[in-house]
């Protein structure tokens, strides 16, 4: 082989690998982006939304719905309620009592609002009682920016098994859920749970202790049903910002 | 030689059964600091080199494009969201397994090849990186990873950090007593 055949195919190796290694961090980071799944799904949330999948939930007063169904109060009218759903008096009592003690707000406007999502599992000691916080200063502001028609709450849990409409109710009243601005679901099965749970990125995963982790967020939907944008749980304030954003853009 | 080839077979086949596999990357500890080493291990046991065949290779001149490329792959490995991929799909755990299984071959076909200052190069730049990563993961106050739990987080960053430190120290003092190195120290400039 001459010499300059081999400088060529130094090129040529030096090349390849240059190329190779670029193309293989590039895929992990999104472009030298972000280093962490949650950044990632942030990121491509916020450039191409993600329509939330049609699913099955049982709100605190035990009414089977779709989970982008509106039911805060005035929404109540044009949900369909499962005859087989097992509804307890106790837990419609609680519902309703925790509704009217801390209902301040029937919504009017007929257009659909943005929602701000978040997941959680009532027996969680750790990060949803933390989003429990956060939820709880998010209605307050609603409430005083006067904002009911424009964004509503909804807290999802993924523990089909324990959360039954009762165990949403005390939730809800633990945390002072104003029925009007905040829902509160729990997906009707596994199969349910799992597809919402892809849909918005979040990976639950046991603890060891017989809880579970998993990473928590405020996830804002439009009023079309598209997840648009995913903020950090302490990050409130961006989260309303986002919801606003959204309800005003859509048409 | 050809014993070092079926051990690093049996290695690759062992690692590769998805109940071993499945066993190992539950924690970050053993996905960071068992599974991705001994891949590589595997990967260089099973290149062992026959005869000057591979000497002759000149798409890899100073093993640079070699190195570099085995660079590339572990410090992809240690990118907290190429971890979870690995875990939860198929396609990127093989991805995962054959790239390092190729830096294996590569690290082993390069080494020698570099000479001590490429080799300087290569183990100063991934030791430092898996250390600071070590830090970083030993001092997150949130998770990096939504496969895996805060304490094993803090495992697998003393684990990185240590292990750092102890690949780093010991190529060190290898270096020092290189007799290349000795007369490379000797001012035998301007004589």
């Amino acid at each position: 082989m001459n010499a300059s055949a081999r400088i060529w195919s130094g090129a040529i190796g030096l090349g390849t690998a240059v190329v190779c290694s670029v193309l293989l961090l590039s895929w992990a980071t999104d472009g030298l982006a972000v280093l962490t799944t949650d950044a990632s799904r942030a990121r491509r949330v916020q450039r191409v939304p993600v329509t939330v999948p049609t699913v099955s939930v049982r709100g605190a007063d035990g009414v089977v719905h779709d989970v982008m169904a509106d039911v805060t109060v005035n929404g109540m009218a044009d949900v369909m309620v499962d005859v087989m759903a097992d509804v307890t008096h106790a837990a419609r009592a609680d519902a309703m009592r925790a509704g009217r003690a801390s209902m301040s707000f029937i919504p009017d406007s007929s257009r659909p609002r943005a929602i701000i999502v978040d997941f959680v599992y009532t027996r969680c000691i750790t990060v949803c009682g933390a989003l429990g916080g956060v939820y709880q200063v998010l209605q307050r502001d609603i409430e005083q920016r006067g904002l009911q028609h424009k964004v509503r709450l909804l807290t999802v849990s993924f523990d089909v098994e324990n959360d039954d409409p009762r165990s949403l109710a005390m939730y809800a009243r633990v945390h002072r859920a104003n029925a009007g601005i905040w829902s509160l679901v729990t997906p009707v099965d596994p199969e349910s749970r799992d597809q919402l749970l892809r849909a918005f990125g979040v990976r639950v995963v046991p603890d060891g202790v017989g809880g579970w982790v998993h990473n928590a967020a405020l996830h804002v939907v439009d009023p079309g049903g598209r997840l648009v944008r995913i903020v950090d749980i302490a990050d409130g304030e961006a989260a309303l910002a986002a919801a606003l954003t959204a309800w005003s853009a859509a048409p | 030689m050809t014993g070092q080839r079926i051990t690093g077979l049996a290695l690759t086949v062992t690692l590769l059964l998805t109940p071993v596999r499945d066993f190992i990357v539950a924690t970050m500890t053993g996905h960071m600091l068992v599974q991705i080493p001994l891949l590589l291990l595997a990967g260089f046991l099973i290149s062992a080199p026959s005869g000057a065949s591979m000497r002759r290779s000149w798409l890899n001149p100073g093993g640079a494009p070699g190195l570099l490329m085995t660079a590339a792959v572990l410090t992809t490995w240690m990118v907290p969201r190429a971890l979870d991929l690995a875990v939860t799909s198929n396609g990127i755990a093989l991805l995962e397994s054959s790239t390092l299984l190729a830096g294996g071959v590569l690290l082993r076909h390069s080494w020698q090849r570099a000479g001590a200052i490429g080799q300087a190069f290569f183990i100063g730049n991934l030791t430092w990186m898996a250390a600071v990563a070590g830090l970083l993961l030993r001092d997150a106050p949130v998770r990096v990873c939504t496969t895996y739990l805060v304490r094993d987080q803090r495992y697998a960053g003393t684990g990185l950090l240590l292990v750092a430190t102890a690949i780093g120290v010991r190529w060190f003092t290898t270096w020092l007593a290189l007799p290349s190195a000795r007369t490379n120290r000797e001012p035998h400039v301007a004589r």
